[in-house]
C-alpha cells in the first residue's frame, strides 16, 4: 500500500520526507537501511506518472515546473521536474563525482567556501550510489576522483574522436561515467543511443520508478502525491510535522524527523514560509554556465560513439588557476541532433558537438524569495566575474585541448540557458552562522529537520549533482542511524 | 558556417515570405516551407527529393519544434536577406535548418543509397518514442 489517499493517513510518522528526487529517494534507501521498519511518509507536490506514460506523452509531468516559481524578466530560466521521482525522471543521467578539491575550494584556493565534509568522507557512498544507479564508467578515471572500488558496469564506447584524445591524454580524457545501462539486467534495456534521454523508451536509465519500486511498496511506507508542503510545523525550536495543501485543504501531518527535499527553489521557500530566518536561507543561488561548441572536423567521421555523451574532458578542470578563474569540465557529444549533421554533402558527420560546464562562485545577491505571492520568486541578476573569467580560458585553450584531433574550426554554439542544476539556496557548512545545515544535512538550530538534495551545495563545482545528491543523502542517513534519534 | 543559397532561390522564397510577414500564419508557414526546400535543395545537388515527404517533415518540424516567430524568422531570414543577414539571426536559421536536414537524411533511405542520386530520397518521420534511432552508433565491445 505505498500510495495512499489522505484519508490513509496515519496519526503520526517517525520521518515525514518531502519530495522524491534524488535526494528524498536516496535518504530513504539509505534509512530503510538502518532502521527497516521506520515509519516513513513520502510528500510529493506531483502526481506518479509512470513511464508508460511519459514516453507516451513525451512528457515527465502534468504539472509545468515554468508555472512554480516566478523569475525576474530577462534573466536565466530554471528547469525541474515536479512528480514522484523528481529529477530521476528528466535527468540525462551523467555521473561525474566531485573533485576532491571541490570540497575544499577555500583552503587550497583561497575563494568560495569549504564543504564541512571531505571527498575522503563521501567517497564509500559514491560507491554505493554508483552501486544503486549500476553506473557504467571507466575504472581508470580514478586518476581525477579516487575510487576504492571499480564500476558496477564497463563503460559505453567511446568515439573515434574521443579515442584519439584518450591517446593523446590518457590521464585527462575519459569515458562518461552514466547512469545508463551498458548491459541489460532486470528488463531495462542497454543504452542505445537513443538521444532522448527524458524519456528513455528502453529504460536504460537510472529513475526512482525503475529502482525503487520494490522499496515504496512496503508496508511502512507511505506516498501522498499531489501534496504541496507549505511549511514545516515547528514548536520550541523542533519539528512536529509538515503542513500539507492536498486537494485543496490544508492539512497538518506529524513525524518525528523532517527531511525537506524540494529542490533549490522550494526547499528555502518552505523553511521560510515556516518561519526559520537566516541570512544565508534562500541566497547563493546559483548553478553552472554551459557553454557550447560545434567542432568541424577534417576528414574525420563522428557520432559513432555508445550514448549521447561519450567523453569527459579534464584538462581545464583542475589546478591553480582556480585561485581567480573557473575550473571548467568538457563533455564530447555523440548526438548529432543538437546542431545537426554537417551540411557539406559528404561530409555530414564532420563536426563534433561539445560541451563545456563552467563553475560559477555562487553570489549572495542570486536568491530565492518569499514576497508573501502563491510561489517563490526568484532573482538571479548575474554569474560571477570568476565564472566569466573560466569562459574565457575555455574559449582560449580549447584548440590544446583538441590539438590531437583534425580541427577545421570551433564555432562557439548558443550558451544552455540552465543546466536543470538547481543549487546553493540551503548551503551546508560548519559555521552556523554562515550556512543552513551541517554536514549531515541536519539544520543547525531545528536538529530534527534536515535538507536534501541540492539545495545544499556550498560551492558550485563543475560535475553534475546528481550523484553526488544521492551520496550525500546515503551518508546523511547512515550517519542519522548512529545518532541518538532513536524514534524508530 | 554561413551556407548559401543561390539567387534564385533568394527571390522565390523571399516573395513567399515577404507575402507572409503581410498575410498571417498560414502564408508564413508557406514561405517557411520553401526557404527550407530551397534549403534541402541546396544541400543535396542532384538529389531526388521526394518532395511530399519532404513537405511533411518541414511541416512536423515547424509544427513541433518552431514557433510561429521562430517560422516567420526562417522564412524571412533566407527569403528577404538572403545570404547578408546578420550574422547572430543567421546562426539561428542554420540551426533550425539543419535539423530539417539532418532529419531528412537520417529518417529516409539517403544513407542507404548506394548513389542517392539515382533514385528518389523517401523520408519517414521516426517519432521521438522510438528506440535506438541513432544512426551511427557503435555498440559493440570497447575497443
Amino acid at each position: 500500500m505505498p500510495f495512499i489517499q489522505t484519508s490513509q493517513l496515519a496519526d503520526g510518522y517517525d520521518v515525514v520526507i518531502g519530495g522524491t528526487g534524488f535526494g528524498s529517494m536516496f535518504f530513504l534507501a539509505g534509512l530503510l537501511r538502518s532502521r527497516p521498519g521506520a515509519r516513513i511518509l513520502l510528500v510529493e507536490w506531483g502526481d506518479l506518472r509512470d513511464h508508460a506514460w511519459q514516453v507516451e506523452h513525451q512528457s515527465n509531468s502534468l504539472l509545468d515546473d515554468a508555472e512554480t516559481y516566478r523569475g525576474e524578466a530577462g534573466e536565466k530560466p530554471w528547469n525541474y521536474t515536479v512528480g514522484y521521482g523528481g529529477g530521476t525522471n528528466c535527468w540525462w543521467a551523467n555521473t561525474p563525482r566531485m573533485l576532491p578539491t571541490d570540497f575544499k575550494l577555500k583552503s587550497t584556493y583561497g575563494v568560495g567556501t569549504d564543504w564541512p565534509i571531505s571527498y575522503d568522507d563521501l567517497e564509500p557512498y559514491y560507491v554505493e550510489a554508483e552501486e544503486i544507479m549500476l553506473v557504467a564508467g571507466p575504472d581508470d578515471i580514478g586518476a581525477v576522483y579516487p575510487r576504492s572500488k571499480p564500476y558496477p558496469q564497463p563503460p559505453h564506447n567511446l568515439t573515434t574522436a574521443d579515442r584519439m584524445l584518450k591517446a593523446s591524454m590518457p590521464d585527462r580524457h575519459f569515458a562518461l561515467p552514466t547512469a545508463r545501462l551498458r548491459r541489460p539486467i532486470d528488463g531495462r534495456g542497454p543504452c542505445c543511443n537513443t538521444a532522448n534521454c527524458r524519456f528513455c523508451p528502453v529504460e536504460a536509465k537510472f529513475t526512482a520508478l525503475n529502482t525503487f519500486g520494490p522499496m515504496v511498496e512496503r508496508e511502512n511506507v507511505h506516498v501522498l502525491t499531489g501534496a504541496r508542503i507549505r511549511s514545516v510545523d515547528l514548536e520550541g525550536g523542533t519539528a512536529k510535522g509538515v503542513v500539507v495543501t492536498v486537494g485543496g485543504e490544508d492539512r497538518r501531518i506529524a513525524g518525528d524527523l523532517v527531511a525537506i527535499g524540494c529542490n533549490g527553489i522550494h526547499t528555502p521557500f518552505i523553511l521560510m514560509r515556516s518561519g526559520l530566518d537566516h541570512p544565508a536561507l534562500g541566497r547563493y543561488l546559483h548553478e553552472k554556465h554551459i557553454i557550447t561548441f560545434e567542432v568541424l572536423l577534417d576528414g574525420l567521421d563522428h557520432f559513432d560513439g555508445g550514448i549521447p555523451t561519450t567523453g569527459l574532458n579534464t584538462m581545464l578542470l583542475d589546478g591553480e588557476h582556480r585561485r581567480d578563474t573557473a575550473g571548467a569540465l568538457g563533455y564530447f557529444m555523440n548526438n548529432y541532433r543538437r546542431d545537426g549533421l554537417r551540411p557539406v554533402y559528404g561530409r555530414w558527420r564532420q563536426t563534433l558537438p561539445l560541451e563545456y560546464f563552467v563553475e560559477d562562485l555562487p553570489q549572495e545577491a542570486n536568491r530565492v524569495l518569499d514576497d508573501g505571492g502563491e510561489m517563490p520568486r526568484v532573482s538571479h541578476a548575474s554569474r560571477s566575474e570568476y565564472c566569466r573569467r573560466g569562459v574565457e580560458r575555455v574559449i582560449a585553450r580549447l584548440p590544446d585541448v583538441l590539438a590531437a584531433l583534425p580541427v577545421e574550426d570551433i564555432i562557439r554554439r548558443p550558451d544552455v540557458p540552465t543546466g536543470s542544476h538547481v543549487q546553493g539556496t540551503c548551503r551546508m557548512g560548519a559555521d552556523p552562522a554562515t550556512s543552513i545545515v551541517d554536514g549531515g544535512l541536519v539544520h543547525h538550530q531545528v536538529r530534527n529537520l534536515m535538507v536534501l538534495g541540492t539545495a545544499v551545495w556550498a560551492t558550485c563545482t563543475m560535475s553534475n549533482p546528481s550523484l553526488t545528491a544521492a551520496a550525500l543523502s546515503l551518508r546523511a542517513a547512515q550517519l542519522l542511524g548512529n545518532s541518538k534519534w532513536q524514534s524508530a | 558556417m554561413a551556407v548559401g543559397l543561390t539567387r534564385r532561390a533568394l527571390i522565390v522564397a523571399g516573395t513567399a515570405a515577404a507575402a507572409g510577414a503581410a498575410g498571417g500564419a498560414w502564408i508564413s508557414f508557406k514561405g517557411t516551407e520553401m526557404a527550407l526546400l530551397a534549403y534541402l535543395r541546396e544541400m543535396l545537388p542532384g538529389v531526388t527529393i521526394d518532395e511530399a515527404s519532404a513537405r511533411a517533415l518541414i511541416a512536423e518540424s515547424t509544427e513541433k519544434k518552431w514557433s510561429f516567430v521562430e517560422q516567420r524568422i526562417a522564412g524571412v531570414a533566407y527569403g528577404v536577406a538572403g545570404v547578408d543577414v546578420p550574422a547572430s539571426l543567421d546562426q539561428r536559421f542554420e540551426l533550425m535548418a539543419r535539423h530539417v536536414l539532418t532529419r531528412f537524411l537520417t529518417e529516409s533511405n539517403f544513407f542507404d543509397l548506394d548513389k542517392p542520386a539515382a533514385e528518389p530520397v523517401v523520408c519517414e518521420p521516426v517519432p521521438r518514442q522510438v528506440a535506438c534511432s541513432s544512426r551511427f552508433s557503435d555498440f559493440g565491445e570497447p575497443v
